[in-house]
């Protein structure tokens, strides 16, 4: 069987192990892709998954030590509905947005995470909505302050914005993600898509990008090195830990047909409630 | 004990003769001597350390040897800003930044940038010149964060109008390059200028309507054109007047500027800008739009023409070509 890696990139908070713990149950053959075993290794997502049946989500992911790499998740797929064809071993680590944002600072990484990048068949890129993490462009009035500010040490603690961040980590993916005849891959995932409004989620995740990180977005358009999509995802389609109403009609209903993901189709908003969708296209040639 | 050696390459064991020129008894490549070292109490030779981090390319400023990998494949700019320290050449170009950060640099839209974090930190202010002694040339630049070293900004942006994006690369270098020209025309540092595309003599508004510094200021522009003239020959250039937001410069006194340029054959089109809105009169980056796109649209300088234009030199001609009779 062909074995397949996928990255996980994104800061803290940005949605990984969520995703991931929601991406287990969703290859339950319901959507394109479905897993064609169990799993030797399911702790790791099972334990995050279970915050998730108890009706919230799994909390940040707390470093341990050194490690930046906190599990993997391997899993056998392929299409499903009897259809034939697309089978492969999934290999996607699971690790700390840390590792990402310690990448950006100081453009340095393991050389064994080097490694990995190199032999990635694709990668997911997360960005939350609304995450507290998430930092604003500089303006003028701080700038213009900082600028003058003579020979004073203005501090370097302060937080890059996020589309800056996301934007050196595209770079880095476009620098180092394993090449073949084919453009690599990379599905952006704007998560917790369900907190915005519906006029914004009607305009879809590239006018998205476009109003909250208009350089992460140019350079999504612009980028010659990468074959990219956007996709807006909501891994059970509302806010557990905020909406009470939502949170008890989910424990009744449980998460099947829960979640959806959104895309723009032709100058309109598709949603579909495959999970499985950004995955997918990742592996699929062309 | 035969001669040995770990050197793959060394044929001591058949000839007895050191690849190195090593005398074999001492040469520490030897099998044979690398036991006698060893047993003389000294460590053994070590081995080349793995190393246990990878780097990505960073996105500080680039030097200049890194351009011709731009230039040569793109439709690009390249934006020769001169002006003294306190013109406010670094706040046109935060403030440039800070608009295509936020979509507002009207016709133009951002596709890359190879300085992303060059262009983040000199915003911040965190990247200062050494004021006791600050930088005397552009360099290959460091991969420290820390240090602020001459080099160029770039941004590749989607030009409304323009079928392809383009490569725009600002330099970013300090005013007191400029002092030292117009003091003691010091035109060693400043030789990024000749490799411009367009420039940008930058020039401090509140001077210009500060009855006290006009006069000053309009002497020190006219002494850096003919400082550039000197340099470049007759050219053509934008003069980029700062702190519109303060008050607008009058008309009599850019109009003496210009012709003043325009005698020593130095046309300069004047552009007043606003890096920021201080005082609400004005919008935060007004005029820098059109003054790019004066710059990426026009037609580039002529830097340097192949022919030179002398006058033809004495006791030379060309012999006619006789072709068969």
């Amino acid at each position: 069987m062909v074995t397949r890696s996928i990255l996980l990139v994104g800061g803290p908070d940005s949605g990984k192990t969520n995703f991931l713990a929601r991406l287990w149950p969703a290859l339950d053959g319901s959507g394109q892709l479905e897993a064609k075993s169990v799993p030797d290794n399911l702790k790791y997502v099972l334990d995050n998954l279970n915050f998730m049946l108890s009706g919230e989500f799994a909390p940040r992911t707390q470093k341990k030590g050194d490690q930046a790499q906190l599990d993997e998740f391997v899993v056998d797929i392929g299409y499903s509905n009897g259809r034939a064809g697309g089978d492969a071993r999934i290999i996607a680590p699971d690790v700390t947005g840390e590792l990402w944002e310690n990448a950006v600072v100081t453009s340095e990484i393991s050389t064994d995470w080097m490694a990995r990048i190199r032999d990635a068949d694709g990668a997911l890129l997360f960005v939350r909505v609304h995450s507290q993490l998430n930092v604003d462009p500089l303006d003028w009035v701080t700038a213009e302050k900082l600028l003058q500010l003579q020979n004073e040490d203005t501090g370097s603690d302060s937080h890059l914005p996020t589309q800056v961040f996301l934007s050196e980590l595209l770079r880095f993916l476009e620098h180092s993600l394993k090449r073949t005849t084919a453009k690599p891959k990379v599905a952006v995932l704007i998560t917790a898509w369900d907190l915005l409004d519906a006029g914004t989620q009607n305009a879809g995740p590239n006018a998205y990008l476009q109003n909250q990180y208009p350089l992460f977005a140019g350079r999504l358009k612009h980028t010659e090195e990468l074959d990219v999509r956007i996709y807006g995802i909501s891994i059970v389609g509302g806010d557990l830990n905020a909406d009470e109403v939502f949170r008890e009609q989910f424990l009744k209903k449980g998460l099947e047909g829960s979640g959806y993901i959104a895309t723009d189709v032709q100058g309109s908003t598709s949603i579909s409630a495959d999970l499985t969708l950004p995955l997918n296209w990742l592996l699929s040639a062309g | 004990m035969a001669l040995t050696c770990r050197r793959p390459e060394c044929t001591v064991a058949q000839t007895g003769i050191c690849v190195l020129n090593n005398a074999t008894d001492k040469c520490p490549e030897l099998n044979g001597a690398l036991a006698d070292v060893v047993s003389e109490g000294l460590p053994p030779v070590l081995e080349e350390p793995i190393p246990v981090s990878a780097r990505f390319p960073g996105s500080g400023t680039l030097a200049p040897s890194e351009l011709s990998e731009i230039t040569a494949k793109s439709d690009s700019r390249i934006i020769g800003i001169i002006g003294t320290p306190d013109a406010g050449k670094t706040a046109a170009v935060v403030s440039l930044y800070l608009l295509i950060s936020r979509s507002r640099l009207e016709g133009f839209e951002f596709a890359d940038s190879k300085t992303l974090m060059a262009f983040e930190d000199i915003s911040r202010g965190a990247r200062r010149w050494n004021a006791n002694n600050p930088p005397t040339q552009m360099t290959s630049h460091t991969q420290s964060r820390n240090d602020r070293q001459p080099g160029y900004l770039h941004l590749r942006l989607a030009v409304e109008g323009h079928g392809t994006s383009m490569h725009v690369l600002f330099p970013d270098v300090p005013g007191e390059w400029t002092t030292a020209l117009i003091e003691n025309n010091r035109v060693d540092r400043l030789e990024y200028i000749r490799s411009s595309d367009d420039i940008w003599l930058v020039v401090n508004g509140r001077a210009l309507v500060d009855v006290n510094n006009r006069l000053k200021a309009m002497n020190e522009v006219g002494l850096l054109v003919r400082r550039l003239k000197a340099m470049l020959g007759t050219f053509a250039g934008k003069l980029v007047v700062t702190h519109l937001d303060a008050e607008t410069v009058s008309a009599d006194t850019l109009e003496k500027i210009t012709k003043d340029a325009a005698q020593q054959g130095v046309t300069l089109e004047v552009h007043q800008i606003a890096s920021f809105g201080t005082g609400g009169k004005v919008k935060a980056g007004q005029g820098l739009a059109p003054l790019l796109r004066a710059s990426l649209t026009n037609r580039p300088r002529d830097k340097s023409p192949f022919w030179s234009t002398a006058d033809r030199l004495p006791g030379r001609a060309f012999w006619s070509y006789r072709g068969a009779p």
